[in-house]
């Protein structure tokens, strides 16, 4: 496997982030596989924006944090990302700007300076210095010329000048044919898809039929809010922005109870203010969806930045006793077949269904086979019911029969400890009776789960993780014979069996958190002893981050 | 078509629910409201307990949280005849700021508000109503805050309809109840009644002293005048105005929303995208 990291990096407003997509775009639909990952401050403009793409001949699931190239467009910026330069790595700046001289450095940087600005203003547009830099980028790897100029058009469309001019500065970046070696990459025609975790979940959500939306905005969650709400004409779905999060979840539930198909979406702040609407959910059994794309926290944390720190809250999540699922997908791929899957099991158990999403995986492209979309996810488990209709009838695996109202039955659902009609109740027989009644659905969930992703169990060292740390694992495990992995994407029930393969083994987690959570839980069923290294500085696992962690511990 | 259940509410002897409950079972039957098509949402409170004492659809949630029940309810599926029910404290205490947001959305709902000036269930703490002065089991030297006005913060956000009654005038409470149920958006009723346990200042001889319906005072009164609407829900001590005090016909929300004008009914729509089609964006 091959691959090179280029970075681009400037301050926010310097329109990096929609050159970064037409890079990327462009490269991948030229026959290159794609990993892209953003790294950017909580705020509109200034600040450092660093946007990364890594491209290989087959698709890679983590970045690599030192690059190969930087382009960069401003002083401070080149400066905050000399951490990432390795004894290879080539500079380019714009010389027309103000930049980084040989005394900003205490090791020797290959530095290459060209004059973007007037490039681009020779070519008649002086602010498409970054669509010379492209251009520039594009020519060393042999993209074809018409990709990012058909790009060019989609994003100016109807404005003729600046195409024209936008396009003439795209073919100067071209002719300066940069004098950068890359490695060779096989490239071919694909079949592939270019997708982030925002995407994933959001297109998802739509297969599955999620017709109603609410949630209040929060970083890194609110793309799939604001993507659901760019589908909304074209499928018919209702998107409402909440007063709050505590009106966003008992909106949410209150349409999933009146039959939609429905989503909440938000970050772990606004997650835990969601909490009594969880258990709401649980105890008048209404099938609830959540997404909650984790960030660095405590309290408002790190806005922008990304961490696996929400685990045990979410398992956790709400008061009082009831089953729940959740899940935590790989890859933008998973994003999508998990998301489905979560509407299904919060229909056919009538329970809450948790999405644990991460910065990283809602901001990362990928490159991706077809999601599979599953036609037996879309069962509702509605009953027409009758007069005699009993919400809360007492079944043997503790699935009651859902109604929903407007038809034959008279839907009676409470809050409260109530009967089987829906009713409240002090009789503390039945009380018994209904937390069996929810209790018992556990069993039956355990026997929807998939077996987690195993490699190499035979090695002396066997990692242990969960989400969208598998891309960073897998490619530390393959690089090597020493070292295998367990990795989960449904972490909520877990099935104790895995414990029989497991016993004995060398175990270490590697999870985005300070305590372990995943090791925790995985040892609270299990039993297992695991040890645990962890990343809470706010940046993505990759998997040299990994090799140099356990060499750390002594455990490789 | 009865709307009552046949059982003995856990209520206190004498309390102000038992006649709302009835006023409101024969408002609905008069009416004739379908039940198949009728959903109350309620939160926490005795004023919440309503719906398990009527033969009716229901959503008893969390305390303060009807309204984004409700709303949710009926965007998904409009044919639902939705009443959003609860006490002074659920609805403009702890849940103030949906009652804000929901007169924002002007969705199709009809919201009755036990307003006895006094938290019952939790044993006569002080409400978002209470009077300054009085004394409570929570604020023992008298309530230092100043009341919130209902009827005048839903007239400064423009609500569709703001209405007051009293438990003690069944023909009264038709009449504003109803006419409530009618107007389409978001239609407030603000139902003055006595807590006899708890509140020993606003007794049912308090209400009926100074109670008067806006219409029966003035022939002339205008619902669609704002301000005289605002002066009006500003009396309160010696004369509280009732009746429909504010009314307009601005468009709801499912009137002005791009996917619900067209009339479709979520709760009946499945998935029926082509993902493979879909999928071609991202490539």
């Amino acid at each position: 496997m091959r691959d090179f990291v280029i970075a681009l990096s400037g301050e926010a407003g310097q329109g990096l982030n929609t050159i970064g997509d037409m890079l990327a775009l462009s490269l991948f639909r030229n026959g290159y596989c794609i990993f892209t990952d953003k790294s950017y401050h909580s705020r509109i403009r200034g600040g450092e924006y660093v946007y990364r793409i890594r491209i290989s001949d087959s698709p890679l699931y983590s970045m690599r944090q030192e690059f190969d190239l930087i382009v960069s467009l401003s002083k401070s910026t080149t400066i905050s990302q000399l951490q990432y330069f390795h004894d290879g790595t080539k500079l380019i700046y714009d010389s027309d700007s103000d930049h980084v001289s040989s005394k900003d450095f205490d090791f020797e940087v290959k530095a290459m300076g060209f004059p973007f600005k007037s490039i681009a203003k020779e070519a008649g547009e002086p602010r498409a210095q970054n669509v010379v830099a492209l251009g520039g980028i594009l020519g060393l790897f042999n993209v074809k010329r018409e990709i990012p100029s058909k790009l060019i058009e989609e994003t100016f469309s109807g404005k003729e000048e600046i195409i024209k001019a936008n396009l003439e500065a795209l073919k100067r970046g071209y002719d300066l044919s940069l004098p950068i070696e890359i490695p060779r990459l096989d490239v071919q025609e694909h079949n592939y898809y270019l997708m982030n975790g925002t995407e994933g979940t959001g297109l998802g959500a739509i297969a599955a039929g999620c017709k109603f939306l609410a949630a209040y905005p929060m970083t890194p969650g609110t793309g799939v809010m604001t993507f659901l709400a760019s589908n909304s004409e074209k499928h018919g779905i209702v998107v409402e922005q909440a007063e709050d999060e505590i009106a966003a979840v008992n909106m949410v539930i209150g349409g999933a109870f009146a039959g939609a198909r429905s989503l909440v979406t938000t970050s772990g702040g606004g997650f835990a203010l969601m909490q009594e609407g969880v258990s709401l959910a649980a105890m008048t059994e209404t099938p609830l969806v959540m997404v909650d794309a984790q960030r660095p926290a405590p309290a408002t944390g790190l806005p922008t930045r990304t961490a696996q720190e929400d685990l045990l809250f979410v398992v956790n999540a709400g008061h009082g006793e009831f089953p729940k699922y959740v899940v935590s997908p790989r890859t933008p791929k998973e994003t999508f077949e998990l998301t489905e899957k979560a509407f299904y099991i919060a229909d056919k158990y009538q329970i809450p269904s948790i999405i644990l999403l991460t910065e990283s995986l809602v901001d990362s492209s990928a490159t991706i086979e077809a999601p599979i979309h599953k036609e037996e996810f879309l069962q509702r488990f509605i009953t027409e019911g009758n007069e005699e209709y009993r919400r809360y009838e007492i079944t043997e695996n503790g699935i009651s029969p859902r109604a929903i109202p407007g038809g034959k039955a008279t839907v009676r659902v409470d809050s409260d400890e109530h009967d089987e009609a829906g009713y409240i109740t002090e009789d503390l027989e039945i009380r018994s009776k209904m937390v069996d009644k929810r209790m018992k659905k556990m069993e039956g969930l355990l026997g929807e789960l998939s077996a987690p992703a195993k490699f190499n169990l035979d090695a002396p060292l066997v990692l242990v993780g969960w989400g969208d740390s598998w891309g960073a694992i897998d490619e530390f495990a393959m690089s090597r014979k020493d070292v295998g992995y367990v990795h989960y994407s449904e972490v909520f029930p877990i099935d104790p069996s895995i414990k029989e393969e497991l016993e004995g083994k060398k175990l270490c987690s590697i999870e985005g958190n300070f305590t372990g959570q995943f090791a925790t839980l995985l040892r609270s069923v299990t039993g297992l002893q695991i040890d645990h290294v962890g990343r809470y500085d706010g940046r993505p696992i990759s998997a040299n981050w990994i090799e140099r962690s356990l060499k750390k511990e002594g455990m490789i | 078509m009865s709307y009552l259940r046949e059982v003995e509410p856990a209520w206190c002897p004498g309390c102000g629910n038992f006649p709302l409950r009835m006023n409101l079972a024969s408002t609905l039957e008069e009416m004739g409201v379908e039940k198949s098509h009728f959903i109350m949402v309620t939160g926490i409170g005795q004023a919440a307990k309503m719906p398990h004492y009527l033969d009716i659809n229901f959503f008893n949630g969390l305390h303060g949280r009807s309204l984004p029940v409700a709303f949710a309810i009926k965007a998904v599926n409009p044919e639902l005849t939705v009443i959003a029910e609860s006490g002074d404290g659920d609805m403009y205490g702890e849940g103030g700021n949906h009652f804000i947001h929901g007169i924002r959305r002007n969705f199709d709902v009809t919201v009755l508000i036990h307003d006895n000036q006094i938290y019952g269930l939790t044993k006569g703490q002080g409400s978002p109503t209470t009077r300054k002065g009085q004394k409570t089991s929570s604020q023992l030297q008298g309530v230092i805050n100043e009341p919130l006005n209902p009827l005048a913060l839903a007239i400064t956000m423009d609500a569709a309809f703001v209405g007051r009654t009293f438990i003690g005038d069944k023909e009264h409470f038709r009449k504003v109840v109803s006419a409530a149920i009618k107007h389409k958006g978001f239609s407030v009723v603000d139902i003055m009644q006595p807590c006899v346990t708890f509140n020993k200042v606003n007794t049912f001889k308090y209400y009926k002293d100074r109670l008067y319906d806006v219409h029966e005072k003035d022939a002339s009164y205008d619902p669609t005048d704002k301000v005289k609407a605002f002066e009006t829900a500003l009396e309160w001590d010696d004369k509280i105005p009732m009746g429909i005090l504010y009314q307009n016909e601005k468009p709801t929300y499912h009137e002005l929303h791009p996917v619900l004008k067209k009339g479709v009914i979520l709760s009946k729509e499945r998935s029926s995208i082509d993902v493979s089609t879909e999928l071609e964006a991202f490539r």
